[in-house]
């Protein structure tokens, strides 16, 4: 600080005035640092231009990881349903009737309509008789949200059906 | 009792605003800026790309004071125009004028950094305003004036990480994130799409990431703002925001975030160091030249 003041004097400048406002501009600025996350973050008001620091808390809310199972003579066995689409969306040239991922092979699922959409191409692929059924979960702010079951074959028009009908929660429904 | 808090308030004021270190972080820290800056707007500041007065006369602003800035001329006038600038892309152009990707958070952070800047003494070192200081001082058979100045605003950069970090870790300390989810939601978003793999590690695995995280961005908010701290943090914290680089997608945010690291440490420690990288001796030798 001496050095500082030093400095001021032999530049004609008010040591005690320079250090008054150089600690002004510091609590100004520390202030407009921390107004943008105390209110989003703490206080949780949106106020204009004031942001927190809540980097990545959207990304990836709305996805759905999806399951799908083939049914066939009572036995259920859990599909590997991205590996499956996962060379003819290679060989396609279109691809883009689902949003893909990054990763532009990988199928990120974002609503029933999407679902639909992958159990139509699914449906192609299985054996004669067998049921496509199916259980999703998406994600959320807090978490996973509740499964969502298919016990419907998703390859008919019953399963299309469900597929649009508004969600049935089943409480403590169980993922593979 | 109240000797030692008055100790300690004197010891917080001294590192705020009476700190008179090396000007070598501020002049480095310019340079890195500058380079950032460019990396994430100048590709958005190409003439054809907005064909009017306003952006002609940004766009000759930005290049003007950028360059400027970056060799280190008329430096307290180009870096206090940087910073303008960058807050106007941000604050302006992004917020009140709605282009959205100028408002993610790598963005408000490279602008807050290059608006500190301007109030950093940071044409004083690796800059052609010194190298005509040296050679005024040749020519007038003195030595040149030190390089030393007065580093508040640089502490208000590592200030400005610590909040970040502060308020990133309020954020992950929600269900989503704690319990690991959010960590699977960005594994399907990013990797595996909406077929996620079957496997019993995956739960766990995510539940100790995102805990490494919480974790680690707590200990570097605090940690690196003491000597001891930065000694045992500084490679988690680069080792941290490199593994968010290649991972996901976070643009110039690992790469600003590790320039400002150079904040952190007390400038006359870095001057030393270069020195003593130099071959120019030990340390503390060109404190006072």
């Amino acid at each position: 600080m001496v050095e500082a003041d030093a400095a001021d004097s032999s530049q004609g400048r008010d040591p005690r005035l320079v250090r008054t406002l150089r600690a002004s501009a510091f609590l100004v600025l520390l202030a407009a640092m921390l107004a943008g996350p105390i209110c989003q973050q703490v206080l949780e008001m949106r106020v204009g231009y004031l942001r927190g620091w809540t980097m990545f808390s959207g990304r990836g809310l709305g996805d759905m990881d999806v399951n799908f199972y083939q049914v066939l003579d009572g036995e259920r066995r859990a599909l590997a349903w991205g590996a499956m689409l996962r060379d003819d969306d290679r060989k396609a040239k279109r691809r883009r009737e689902v949003r893909h991922g990054r990763d532009p092979l990988s199928r990120v699922i974002l609503s029933n309509r999407d679902i639909g959409r992958v159990a139509r191409d699914l449906c192609k692929k299985l054996p004669p008789g067998a049921e496509l059924h199916a259980d999703t979960r998406t994600a959320r702010k807090r978490g996973w949200s509740r499964v969502r079951v298919f016990d419907v074959d998703l390859c008919s028009t019953k399963g299309r059906k469900a597929l649009r009908e508004k969600p049935t929660r089943r409480k403590g429904a169980r993922r593979r | 009792m109240t000797a030692r808090v008055g100790e300690l308030w004197s010891a917080v004021v001294r590192w705020c605003i009476d700190s008179e270190q090396s000007t070598r972080s501020a002049g480095i820290l310019r340079i890195l800026l500058v380079i950032l800056v460019w990396a994430r707007w100048a590709k958005d500041m190409r003439y054809f790309q907005d064909i009017t007065p306003f952006g002609f006369a940004f766009m000759t602003a930005f290049y003007t004071a950028t360059c400027l800035m970056l060799v280190g001329l008329f430096t307290r006038l180009s870096s206090a125009a940087v910073g303008i600038l960058c807050m106007t892309i941000v604050y302006y152009l992004g917020f009140a004028v709605g282009h959205e990707p100028w408002t993610h958070h790598h963005t408000r952070l490279l602008a807050h950094a290059a608006m500190l800047a301007a109030f950093m003494p940071c044409g004083k070192s690796y800059s052609l305003d010194r190298w005509l200081e040296v050679r005024r001082a040749e020519r007038a058979g003195r030595s040149p004036s030190p390089e030393r100045g007065n580093i508040w605003a640089l502490r208000l950069v590592a200030l400005q990480l610590s909040v970040m970090y502060v308020f990133a870790v309020i954020d992950k300390l929600g269900e989503g994130f704690m319990s690991g989810a959010r960590m699977q939601h960005y594994l399907l978003h990013y990797y595996t799409g909406s077929d996620m793999p079957d496997s019993a590690w995956l739960e766990p695995a995510c539940l100790a990431f995102a805990w490494t995280t919480i974790v680690l961005e707590a200990a570097l908010a605090i940690g690196m703002l003491s000597s001891r701290g930065r000694r045992w943090l500084l490679l988690p914290g680069l080792f941290l925001h490199g593994a968010f680089y290649v991972l996901l997608s976070v643009s110039t945010f690992s790469m600003t975030v590790w320039a400002l690291y150079v904040a952190y440490f007390e400038p006359d420690e870095v001057h030393d160091a270069i020195d003593r990288l130099h071959g120019q001796g030990g340390p503390a030798i060109n404190r006072s030249a």
